[in-house]
């Protein structure tokens, strides 16, 4: 019995080891980095995949080894013990060490997407997060949010690529949460607080934007995309749709 | 010391009964089965109108599923009238000899766009010649392409020519009504209802309520009410969504699916129009002849078709938004003579005007109109910037023409004053536009 469970310890530790090893190789992973510091978060993310991975090991072979050392099924009673200080202080020290050194590892990642996200100029546009749907309000020929010909757009979001774009998010009715996993930004979006996020994305393409606030029954299809153009063609798409907030209805005309 | 063992707290048969019962209730999960047959069902006032003559009930039901099929098949019992309109509404991508088709080259250039994105893993396998796989990777998105694809695959090894027309197949592919009412189960049932009734199973848990199609009336459209709206405007309202009620936006579907989706929505409300004259008739007459059914969706279908006769469009640049004019559009929204707007939508356009609400007998405000489907009906809320039917200058500007049918709001553009004169001239109410567009702006969060 002992040596079932230590081996349904040991099954746990290679399922986890090997689901990880294959994952990328088989397109279970994150999609590739897009964003300027969508590396930092990756090597981060990496370095504390290592670290948990090999306590994970230690920890769960430790336990394996305990079943083993001393299954019930041994002769005598098991020795009650109260703790040992020097053990104790020595795990409470590696540990903290490791955060600490977690902690500092990650100041100028953190620093980079989350205070410096004001400084970065003026937003782009603004995110309207709304049960449930994305729509972005994008400045008029004024070339100013907030007047009277802004424009509104549901579901895609058009930026410049190569540039650090700010945007303002905004939610009408609960909490959302503004998640790009190609740019590695999660960014919630709290009614009554207007806060900034920013991103630059490398390459153009289009890359999916999701909800990950459950925001109600519809959240599931709270789905958008980014959709990043080189800066001529990103010009040329808000002029035309600037254009067609003056539309007259005539093209509707058969 | 050693702690004493307390007492059992759990015996182990019952542990076991536990995990029996658990391991049993888990059984029942992930069986994937298959999604039993739907039929479509006659509406409340139908079945009340005709409690005591099942017969009618019975000839109402027959005719239905003969004009317009069940949701696994649906479709337009043929009749003679489709031809001599040269439009085949079950095939609107495809015009009938002698006909004009419904959809014009700029819409089929879009679809075709549309499909080269949606089909772009089936276009490569077909290029490679792998007809067999191309059909298995449009079988999910499209199982009529697939099967098309499947026939030709059946044929053994393929010749270019029908490689070439394959890929031509897939391009210009166009939803049937089977593959669209498909996606109406997936992906619009649960809120609209199997008839399209407004009253899907989640409809109960929303306010407001889902769209009941079945009275052909459709509130945000380009066109002059009450006309019926035309394929672009239900296209417009899956591609924006309606801001502020539970309607998203489609776009995640291609364009070629959500104009399949507004086919299937046209059946279905045309089937619940033709299903209310019918029992109109029924309660008129006394009695429906064998052509009653083939008249009355003759004569909506007539109402559909002529959707596209007056759109609602203004010739000339849009009058830009001066401050000269919003000063212009207050006053006019104020001017109970003339916009006469503040009536209903209150003084600072919060929706609280005295015209849209009494006192009922215990002194509470309730709203003064139902609309058309019997919902208490309140005037918008200018300020919070929610246009339903959008948010462009156009859009305000229909909704102030054209008025929003089966509500109270009255269309401005045919308001004339106690001289025959219109009471806005197209000016004043472009100012009307920018200045509620000017109110939307200062509240928006």
């Amino acid at each position: 019995m002992r040596w079932a469970a230590a081996l349904l310890f040991i099954a746990l530790v290679a399922a986890g080891v090997w689901s990880f090893a294959v994952a990328p190789a088989r397109g279970w992973w994150m999609p590739a980095s897009a964003s300027s510091f969508g590396g930092d978060v990756d090597r981060l993310f990496g370095a504390i995949l290592w670290v948990i991975g090999v306590s994970f090991v230690v920890v769960v072979g430790a336990l394996a080894w305990l079943v083993v050392r001393g299954g019930a099924s041994r002769e005598g009673r098991a020795r009650f013990v109260h703790g040992d200080k020097r053990w104790e202080i020595g795990w409470t020290v590696a540990i903290a060490a490791v955060l600490v050194a977690i902690a500092f590892a990650q100041l100028s990642t953190w620093n980079t997407i989350q205070a410096e996200r004001g400084r970065n100029g003026a937003p782009a546009a603004v995110v309207i997060a709304e049960q449930f749907a994305w729509r972005f309000r994008y400045p008029g020929a004024d070339g100013k949010l907030e007047t009277d010909d802004d424009f509104v757009v549901p579901y895609r979001l058009v930026v410049p690529a190569g540039e650090r774009v700010v945007l303002e998010l905004r939610s009408r009715d609960v909490i959302h949460g503004f998640f790009v996993p190609a740019f590695r930004l999660k960014q919630d979006v709290v009614p009554g607080t207007p806060l900034t996020t920013w991103f630059e994305a490398r390459e153009p393409g289009e890359y999916d934007l999701l909800c990950t606030q459950l925001c109600g029954f519809g959240h599931y299809q709270m789905t958008g995309k980014i959709r990043v153009l080189p800066r001529a063609e990103y010009e040329a798409w808000l002029s035309e749709a600037q254009r067609s907030l003056a539309s007259n209805g005539t093209e509707d005309r058969r | 010391m050693h702690p004493k063992p307390g007492p059992r707290t759990r015996s182990p048969r019952g542990t076991r009964v536990a995990a029996a019962v658990l391991l049993l209730a888990l059984a029942g999960c992930g069986i994937d089965a298959p999604p039993a047959p739907m039929s479509y069902g006659l509406s409340a006032s139908t079945i009340d109108a005709t409690r005591d003559a099942p017969a009618v009930r019975k000839q109402v039901d027959d005719e239905l599923a003969r004009l317009f099929g069940t949701p696994q098949a649906p479709g337009f019992g043929t009749d003679a009238t489709w031809t001599d309109l040269g439009i085949d509404p079950n095939h609107p991508e495809r015009p009938p000899p002698g006909g004009s088709g419904e959809l014009d080259q700029r819409q089929l250039e879009t679809f075709l766009a549309a499909n080269r994105d949606e089909y772009r893993k089936v276009l490569d396998r077909i290029a490679d010649g792998e007809l067999a796989d191309a059909a298995d990777a449009a079988r999910r998105r499209s199982p009529d392409l697939a099967m098309r694809i499947d026939e030709v695959a059946a044929r053994g090894t393929p010749d270019p020519r029908l490689v070439s027309a394959v890929q031509t197949t897939t391009e210009t592919w166009y939803p049937t009504l089977r593959e669209s009412a498909e996606l109406y189960r997936q992906e619009c049932l649960q809120c609209h209802g199997v008839e399209g009734g407004g009253d899907g199973p989640m409809s109960g848990y929303l306010v407001p309520k889902p769209r009941d199609f079945r009275l052909g009336i459709f509130k945000y459209t380009a066109v002059q009410g009450p006309s019926r709206p035309r394929r672009e405007d239900v296209v417009r309202t899956l591609e924006q969504g309606i801001p502020g009620t539970s309607m998203p936006n489609y776009q995640r579907l291609s364009a070629t699916q959500r104009s399949g989706l507004a086919d299937y929505v046209r059946l279905i409300a045309i089937r619940g129009e033709v299903e209310r004259a019918l029992v109109a008739r029924w309660l008129e007459e006394d009695e429906l002849g064998p052509d009653a059914a083939s008249e009355e969706l003759a004569s909506v279908w007539e109402k559909w078709r002529r959707a596209g006769e007056k759109v609602v469009a203004f010739d000339g640049p849009v009058p830009e938004s001066t401050p000269a004019r919003i000063a212009r559009g207050n006053a006019l929204f104020h001017d109970p003579l003339r916009g006469n707007c503040a009536s209903c939508h209150g003084v600072d356009g919060a929706g609280d005007g005295p015209a849209a609400y009494k006192i009922d007998v215990r002194g509470k405000k309730q709203p003064a109109y139902v609309d058309a489907w019997g919902a208490p009906i309140v005037p918008r809320d200018l300020r919070q910037g929610l246009f339903r039917g959008g948010s462009r200058p156009i859009d305000v500007y229909r909704r102030i023409v054209a008025g929003i049918p089966g509500g109270p709001m009255p269309a401005m553009g045919e308001a004339k004053d106690a001289d025959g004169k219109p009471l806005l001239s197209d000016d004043d109410v472009w100012c009307l536009v920018h200045y509620v567009r000017h109110v939307a702006r200062a509240q928006e969060p």
